[in-house]
């Protein structure tokens, strides 16, 4: 928004992704480790998925994806869940606390949690009372990131949004669907910055992305990460 | 992908198990209504053979036909119902009927060892396990260090009457004490290893336990060493288990080195080691080929034939256990092979196999538009030798690449059959849609029509039907004989195909026709709200005024969501249309929506008339109205729409009105507030229509801050964007 003084927003060709020109990464299961990896300065490793049996939908598991725990070069680095559902039953807490126990335990620099769940908006309101619950259970020395959908900018309940605000650390806000950067990612985060809360964006390798003007404005902008894929 | 769970056995195989995951974030699928699909899309999939489905949809409709398994489709989740999912077009998941199972070995394997150790009158402290710590899901060679495989040794002890009292004792108190870790020094092992066995027979079970604790610590050199000297031991279950550990251990010693430290494995593999490991498992094998360990051992062999680079055996692996072999004889659970084989054989393989079966498949794949590599023609027909059992198949896979690779339609259509079968088998089914749809793309679309209505009342297999639903209406669309998709006779019973019909491309004639004989209430009410909406946004004001006197008086509770292509639970009512001006939250007054159209009915261009028209569509949420959105080229219902000319923007109704010499001054300070409103606050037009340039916006902003400062809207804005 300009007061009285417009500023145009800017639109050069878009680039695709290289990896080579960022520091941070998820790794997901199935994806084949990479060159640039040497160069990542923190990595988003998925360890696990949170999900009900279609036999037993009130009795959600966690099942172990990715890579086995070892020692990793990163400096920081973060477990990643993806959450198919909010209605976890204290066994995975369990179950997950100690996963990431064993990375710490394993030599590993763990920065904290991500959860990666699809918090359509109509979800969100149920989303924040799940994250909130999760943070009073977090030992303190880890922080709690999530994934974010750039709708929830337009789309969201502002008042659900405005609670994450001291639950969660960071917001890292997907511009891409599937394989494909989406279209409109640019008229969605100018949005984003005035949530309120400290974001990422993520990118696809090998999708497109011009930065917004107004993203390196700001203050609540901390950078990108990079969804690696396979190299086909 | 949507990922389904594999059963902790599947671990065996690796910890890397599930392929091309989902990217983080995307779990959503929305359907692309079309037959013709060159690219891999997860969320779109169809029920014949073709490039653009997910290669294990491929392999499934195959395995359908041979028998090996049943393709049986979940029923819609209340999430794809509202993505907007009709039967077909299908996401993979619809097809995976694997279930997360609780691990029943974990329960059975506690409940023998607390049986056996009663029997002994031995008392366990803790009920944990080292192996049972892992979630599942983890690989590790530890998972196996847990209640049920203690149980069986114990069970041993138990049943080999040799041993004493007092020797049985201390080798299952050492057996227990071995459950709690993975790793123990040498110091710490020989602690735990009992001390007081003197007989042979006990010796031979105290040897067995330090080369299990070898191999649990990783002295893979010792492990196999101690196996060793026990395979031609009296007892015959060390004969047995040692047979099969010196196999497994020689197999975690050889890939010690093959992952990278992110879990992938090397492509520099020293593929030497894993001919001695093949060699002990073979030996294992032919020994016990219906032994206790024979299942797993077949597992493992399938990690020898990845981790060594021996596609052809490893997909000669996975056909014998897909289609030779039912799940007694199986490892795993069909669904977790079918994924498996996906993982780690498909992804990697370009070049044939002698598997007929995963070369087919493995083709369909790399025909893909974006394949790399692509499949060469000459590596295609090199491959005929190989189908010399399925020339047909042969054949097909040609007309693929004719009609997907060279897109050339008549050519595949001279490798295709002309006959239909009485019964449709996947196989034939891909046939004779492959050949209508070249038909099509030939421009012949009442041959296509004819095949498409000869093959309708022969497919019996389960989303057939409901594919040539969509085919049949979308070769009507084309034909421009959409009323026949909407005749009382009609076949096409699909109710998301019929609606997107009628939402993007059916003229008022048909959408009255419907609000009678529509085939369900939602289509009924989905005609009346699109004639409705239409006759408004196309400036056909005397239309609406003469169908809004057919909307009964207390119809329209129906929340239409989908059917208007709205996802995610949000939609509209038929109480739309008796919008009353609610609520002037500008304070900018307007009559009722049927007023507003009979002020524009008079003059299209009436200042009051366009800023309700646009209040109407603000305050209702219809600026981007899914109904307004034509479905891209080639897609159901984006043939030219029955409702001509542009749809009515409120950006371009408000510059209208500011150009309007005679517009009243609030009309015209209000046109002005909204225009630039339009922009706000992303700097992005969210009104429809053509963009304005920012210096346009600027004079807007400045006409609205001078010429009329002293109206409400003048004050109150600030900005502009």
């Amino acid at each position: 928004m300009f007061a009285l003084i417009g500023l145009l927003v800017s639109q050069p060709a878009s680039a695709a992704v290289e990896a080579r020109d960022y520091e941070a990464f998820w790794l997901w299961s199935g994806v084949a480790s990479q060159p640039v990896l040497h160069q990542a300065k923190t990595l988003y490793v998925l360890q696990g998925q949170i999900s009900a049996p279609r036999t037993a939908p009130q009795n959600p598991v966690l099942i172990a994806q990715g890579m086995s725990v070892t020692r990793l070069p990163q400096p920081a680095l973060w477990i990643v869940y993806r959450a198919h559902t909010l209605r976890w039953p204290e066994t995975v807490y369990q179950q997950l606390f100690g996963q990431v126990e064993r990375w710490q335990d394993a030599g590993n620099a763990v920065t904290g949690i991500q959860i990666d769940f699809d918090a359509r908006t109509r979800y969100l309101q149920d989303y924040v009372v799940f994250l909130k619950d999760l943070r009073s259970r977090l030992p303190a020395s880890l922080k709690l990131s999530i994934t974010g959908l750039m709708d929830w900018s337009s789309n969201a309940d502002p008042q659900a949004i405005g609670q994450l605000k001291g639950v969660v650390d960071e917001v890292v806000v997907q511009t891409y669907q599937g394989r494909h950067s989406i279209p409109d990612y640019a008229a969605y985060l100018p949005r984003m910055g005035r949530l309120g809360l400290p974001f990422k964006v993520g990118l696809i390798q090998g999708g497109t992305w011009t930065a917004p003007d107004s993203l390196k404005d700001s203050p609540w902008f901390r950078g990108y990460v990079v969804f690696l894929r396979n190299q086909d | 992908m949507r990922m389904r769970v594999l059963p902790p056995v599947a671990l065996i195989i690796g910890a890397t198990l599930c392929g091309q995951a989902q990217a983080s974030g995307d779990d959503s699928c929305y359907p692309a209504w079309s037959l013709l699909s060159d690219s891999l899309d997860v969320c779109n999939n169809l029920a014949f053979l073709n490039p653009g489905n997910d290669s294990r949809v491929n392999l499934r409709l195959l395995l359908a036909d041979r028998k090996a398994l049943e393709l049986k489709p979940n029923a819609l989740t209340e999430d794809e119902l509202s993505e907007g999912y009709g039967p077909v077009p299908f996401a993979v998941a619809r097809l995976d009927t694997a279930q997360i199972e609780g691990d029943e070995s974990e329960e059975s394997g506690a409940a023998a060892l607390s049986g056996l150790l009663e029997k002994l009158g031995i008392k366990r402290d803790s009920t944990d396990s080292a192996g049972q710590a892992f979630l599942q899901g983890e690989g590790s060679r530890c998972r196996s260090n847990r209640d049920d495989s203690a149980a069986v040794f114990i069970g041993q002890l138990v049943d080999t009457p040799s041993l004493s009292d007092s020797e049985r004792q201390s080798l299952a108190r050492s057996r227990l004490q071995l459950l709690d870790g993975c790793t123990w020094d040498a110091a710490k092992q020989a602690s735990l290893l009992p001390t007081d066995v003197q007989s042979a027979e006990g010796k031979a079970f105290v040897t067995y336990l330090q080369a299990a604790s070898d191999f649990y610590s990783g002295r893979f050199k010792e492990a196999e060493n101690g196996f060793a000297s026990l395979n031609d031991n009296a007892q015959p279950w060390l004969r047995e288990v040692s047979l099969y550990m010196v196999a497994r251990t020689r197999l975690n010693a050889a890939q010690q080195d093959a992952f990278d430290e992110y879990g992938t494995r090397k492509d520099t593999l020293d593929t030497a080691p894993y001919a001695k490991v093949g060699e002990a498992f073979d030996q294992y094998l032919t020994a016990y080929p219906q032994g206790i360990y024979a299942l797993s051992a077949k597992g493992l062999m399938r990690r020898v034939h990845w981790l060594s680079g021996d596609t052809d055996k490893l997909a000669d692996d996975y056909t014998r256990q897909m289609t030779q072999a039912n799940d007694g004889q199986r490892n795993l659970p069909i669904d977790a092979l079918i994924q498996e084989t996906d993982n780690k054989l498909l992804m990697n393989i370009t070049d044939a196999t002698p598997s007929a079966l995963m070369t087919a498949v493995s083709d369909l794949m790399q025909m893909r538009k974006d394949a790399q590599p692509k499949l060469a023609r000459e590596k295609l027909v090199a491959q005929k030798a190989l189908f010399a059992d399925q020339p047909a198949m042969f054949d097909y896979l040609q007309a693929v690449y004719a009609f997907y690779v060279d897109q050339q339609p008549e050519e595949a259509l001279k490798l295709l059959p002309k006959d239909v079968p009485a019964a449709l088998d996947y196989f034939a089914f891909s046939q004779h849609t492959l050949r209508a749809l070249a038909l099509e793309a030939s421009n012949d679309l009442p041959g296509a029509q004819s095949l498409w209505l000869k093959l309708l009342p022969l497919a019996k297999q389960p989303l057939q039907r409901e594919q040539l639903e969509l085919a049949l209406a979308m070769n009507h669309e084309r034909s421009g004989q959409l009323e026949q998709v909407f005749a009382a006779d009609s076949p096409i019973q699909s109710a998301q195909v019929r609606l997107i019909l009628l939402g993007k491309v059916a003229g008022a004639p048909l959408l009255r026709q419907q609000i009678t004989q529509g085939i369900s209430d939602t289509e009924k009410n989905t005609a009346q709200f699109v004639l409705l909406y239409k006759d408004l946004l196309h400036g056909q004001y005397a239309a609406f005024a003469d169908d809004f006197k057919a909307l009964p008086e207390k119809s329209g509770e129906e929340k239409l969501g989908t059917s208007l292509g709205y996802v995610y639970g949000t939609g509209q009512t038929l109480q739309l249309f008796r919008w009353n001006g609610d609520k002037a939250e500008s304070n900018y007054v307007c009559p009722s929506i049927g007023d507003t159209a009979a002020l524009l009915q008079a003059n299209n261009k009436d200042p009051k008339g366009v800023n309700c028209l646009g209040e109407f569509i603000l305050r209702n949420g219809l600026d981007s109205m899914p109904l307004d959105q034509r479905p891209g080229s080639g897609q159901l219902g984006s043939s030219e729409p029955g409702f001509k000319g542009d749809v009515f923007s409120r950006l371009n109704g408000y510059q209208t009105v500011i150009a309007d010499t005679k517009a009243g001054r609030d009309d015209k300070a209000y046109a002005l507030f909204r225009a630039i409103n339009c922009y706000g606050p992303s700097g992005y037009n969210s009104c429809g229509g053509k963009d304005v340039a920012q210096s346009v916006r600027k004079a807007w902003f400045k006409q609205l801050k001078t010429a009329y400062g002293s109206t409400s809207w003048g004050k109150s804005l600030q900005y502009y964007w």
